[in-house]
């Protein structure tokens, strides 16, 4: 029983951390148009939301938070990203905003783009 | 790269090589290359496994993580920002952007150590 509970404690919850950057995303960039003086601000305040939130989990990890905010003009763009770590321990999420069925269902213009990375290096 | 297999911080000489050899990388991989949407995923995983290769082969001292932003040059805004909670001593990261006629390539070195 007390395995269980230490592996717990020592592992980051996959699902926690979608729902955190999601709901970061979500409060900064809801119904915001493209603005080049305010894209700043925004995505230092979702980098800050997100790495506060991760940290208040209390897990061993190290964590870094790669946001990218796009204007939608039509250009394309790729994101890969490759690791060197345990497989078993770390992990990553990548959160592309808003997803497409969202867009169609609020009926908004999106004009930006936000692909949120979190990465969970373990220190243990 | 091979004296600095021994390397505990990435701030230091370490980063200055890893610089080098991203740009190199970059110039090699984008120079002279037209934004072709069929096969820009394959070149920017495959800028990212060089880097992420050369970078493991002779530093056993971190955990990497190489990102890459492969974007066509058009008429639009784009943002880039990161924030990282580890030990400022020894970890560190790196950014490069290489620019050509038809893109732009970024790429991102987080470097945790063990």
């Amino acid at each position: 029983m007390e395995e269980n509970q230490n592996l717990e404690e020592n592992t980051y919850s996959q699902e926690e951390v979608d729902r955190i950057t999601q709901e970061s995303i979500e409060s900064v960039l809801k119904e915001v148009q493209y603005e080049e003086s305010k894209v700043q601000g925004w995505i230092n305040a979702i980098c800050e939301k997100v790495t506060q939130q991760l940290i208040e989990l209390g897990k061993p990890y190290k964590y870094i938070v790669h946001c990218m905010i796009m204007q939608r003009n039509g250009a394309g763009a790729f994101v890969t990203t490759s690791q060197w770590w345990d497989t078993v321990a770390d992990g990553q999420i990548i959160i592309s905003w808003p997803k497409d069925k969202q867009a169609k269902q609020e009926q908004q213009k999106n004009t930006l783009h936000c692909i949120c990375s979190v990465f969970a290096v373990s220190m243990i | 790269m091979d004296s600095l297999g021994n390397q505990v911080s990435f701030n230091g000489p370490l980063k200055n090589e890893v610089q080098k050899f991203v740009q190199q990388t970059l110039h090699k991989e984008l120079d002279k290359i037209t934004y072709d949407h069929t096969d820009a995923q394959t070149r920017s995983n495959k800028i990212c496994d060089s880097i992420l290769k050369q970078l493991t082969t002779n530093n056993k001292n971190f955990k990497f993580i190489v990102n890459c932003l492969l974007m066509q040059k058009a008429e639009c805004g784009l943002n880039i920002s990161g924030s990282c909670y580890w030990d400022n001593e020894t970890d560190g990261s790196l950014t490069i952007k290489h620019e050509t006629e038809a893109m732009i390539g970024i790429v991102n070195v987080f470097a945790c150590a063990l």
